[in-house]
């Protein structure tokens, strides 16, 4: 158990617009959020004493520190798995600030997904040096299975063998977060709901994956400040505690590829260590949960997380969710901003920012009195997530 | 498992060629006992006699460096199984399907499923591995259904 507990906030969120074209540099994104997240904790940005972003993250820390005016950082981190980090990120971040390593830091995460290097396209080691990452890849691309939404559907085939979900059952996800971006101004899929129809018509990207259970590419910037719960008093930006957060990988991990397990039918150890951590660290049980953004780069892992938080049992996921249980005015809303299938793929980050907004009440799709929110980061890899809330 | 390698003939359609396996010390022996011998091969441990795959160095069971390869017997079943539509990469062609093979000495293995129509394939369904050439450098392992037309 960790002494974390309620010893850091997140104090300013920040981000650039959500595109498939920023038509500038992915630095200048990284600037943009940075700068508007300290502009939102009413920081002044040369004071930020910490930086940490994540693999895949092209923006070294020194150099948005150069942007920022920074006069000295104190601590910098470069998280691991990429998506997995994200939450990793408010973690690292959270332990230097509660330890007083640093003071004040910055969290971000800025891509031209789209218009740059797109993560939805084949996967190559040709040129990389035959290092054990690379080498993993040997298990993978010369048979064809390069690409995240073939990885993701090999365990989404397997789940619906062993428990009875269907494409349709994959499908409600996507229907649920496509109603929250149609409410949602930022959201690319704004005013563009889509029904189960739609999901099931939408063509196979990876059998029995379709195009509508994949997550958008997109370039945008998203930041965070951290600092302890005493500084925040002193700043007008609006503070979330972060009551904990926690990294997870589990047995035998692999990257996206965790198919050689022994047990060889849960798909998310990984997930359901961090799930463990995060009950034992704050007392919560999912049914003190008012709102969850669930990671959702492809739909079947969002099933496969309510089953490792205890939101419901093994194989149950395909019940809970049925009669809108996970859209707003349902059992446990998800994904409120429309996800990374309805407003943007940010690896994680805009999900983040969403739960800051719940809690604070600034939500373009509010709920209620939310006082405890999940926020979990990249699925299939090693991963994080963390629990906000509101004292 | 056969030790005689089977062509796979070049389409004229396309002159690509599957992507290459990164290859090091650790798994250098996988596709060299594909190349050289025809055979499918797994780690296994010399000091507690665990199969494992993907390769690691040291065993996770007993902690041990020493291990050398295995010859599997060709024979396994369905674990899970993914048909690809896009995006899709020369030579690769839409449809093609990419399996887990779980071996019946108990490791599962990616590779592809050929020999099956997309609407007749079975989680479960008992399969034959065999070595195949994909091109000069390459030969891979593919699984079809057990007793079914090679
Ligand atoms: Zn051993």
């Amino acid at each position: 158990m960790s002494n974390l507990l309620n010893k850091a906030v997140i104090v300013g969120i920040g981000a650039t617009e959500f595109s498939k074209n920023s038509g500038r540099s992915e630095l200048q994104l990284a600037q943009e959020a940075a700068l508007a997240a300290c502009r939102d904790a009413g920081v002044n940005p040369q004071d930020v004493d910490g930086m940490v972003t994540y693999s895949m993250d092209t923006n070294p820390a020194i150099e948005v520190a150069r942007g920022l005016g920074c006069k000295e950082l104190n601590f910098f981190s470069h998280v691991d798995y990429g998506g997995g980090a994200a939450a990793g990120t408010i973690l690292h971040a959270a332990m230097a600030v509660a330890t007083g390593v640093a003071k004040t830091v910055v969290c971000y995460r800025a891509f031209n997904e789209r218009s740059g290097a797109r993560f939805g396209q084949a996967m190559s080691t040709a040129g990389m040096a035959p290092d054990a990452r690379a080498a993993a890849y040997a298990w993978t691309l010369p048979f064809g299975l390069m690409t995240p939404a073939s990885w993701v559907g090999m365990f989404a085939q397997r789940y619906m063998h062993l428990t009875g979900a269907t494409s349709e059952d994959f499908g409600r996800v996507a229907v649920a977060d496509r109603k929250h971006a149609a409410t949602n101004p930022k959201a690319w899929f704004y005013e563009k709901p889509i029904t189960l129809e739609d999901h099931q018509n939408s063509r196979w990207i990876a059998d029995p994956l379709h195009l509508l259970d994949c997550c958008q590419e997109s370039d945008g910037g998203q930041a965070f400040v951290i600092t302890t719960p005493e500084r925040a008093k002193d700043l007008p930006g609006k503070a979330v505690t972060i009551r904990a957060a926690a990294q997870g990988a589990a047995y035998d991990q692999h990257t996206m590829v965790s198919y050689y397990r022994k047990d060889g039918d849960r798909p998310l150890p990984e997930m359901g260590n961090v799930a463990r951590q995060l009950w034992n660290d704050t007392g919560l049980r999912p049914e003190d949960i008012d709102t969850a953004v669930l990671y959702d780069h492809f739909t079947p892992f969002v099933l496969a997380q309510l089953e490792e938080f205890g939101f419901c049992g093994r194989g149950e996921a395909k019940d809970f969710i049925k009669n809108g249980a996970i859209e707003l005015g349902g059992r446990l809303p998800i994904n409120t901003n429309g996800g990374q299938l309805g407003e943007a793929y940010i690896h994680g980050m805009n999900g983040i920012a969403e739960g800051v907004r719940q809690l604070r009440g600034t939500a373009v799709n509010q709920v209620e009195n939310a006082r405890n929110v999940l926020v979990t980061a990249g699925t299939g890899v090693p991963t994080s997530a963390l629990i906000l809330g509101n004292d | 498992m056969s030790e005689t390698l089977t062509e796979t003939p070049a389409t004229a359609k396309s002159q690509a060629l599957r992507p290459r396996p990164a290859i090091n010390l650790d798994n250098a022996f996988f596709f060299e006992s594909l190349n050289e011998r025809g055979e499918l091969s797994i780690q296994h441990c010399d000091d507690c006699n665990e199969l494992r795959h993907p390769p690691v160095p040291m065993c996770p069971e007993c902690n041990s460096l020493h291990w050398s390869p295995k010859t599997m017997s060709g024979r396994g079943i369905l674990h899970s199984y993914v048909v690809m539509y896009h995006p899709i990469v020369p030579p690769f062609e839409p449809g093609y399907i990419v399996a887990v093979v779980e071996l019946e000495e108990g490791v599962r293995v990616v590779m592809n499923l050929e020999g099956v129509a997309r609407e007749d394939v079975r989680i479960g369904m008992p399969l034959h591995i065999a070595a195949e050439r994909m091109d000069a450098e390459l030969v891979l392992p593919v699984a079809r259904p057990a007793g079914g037309a090679a």
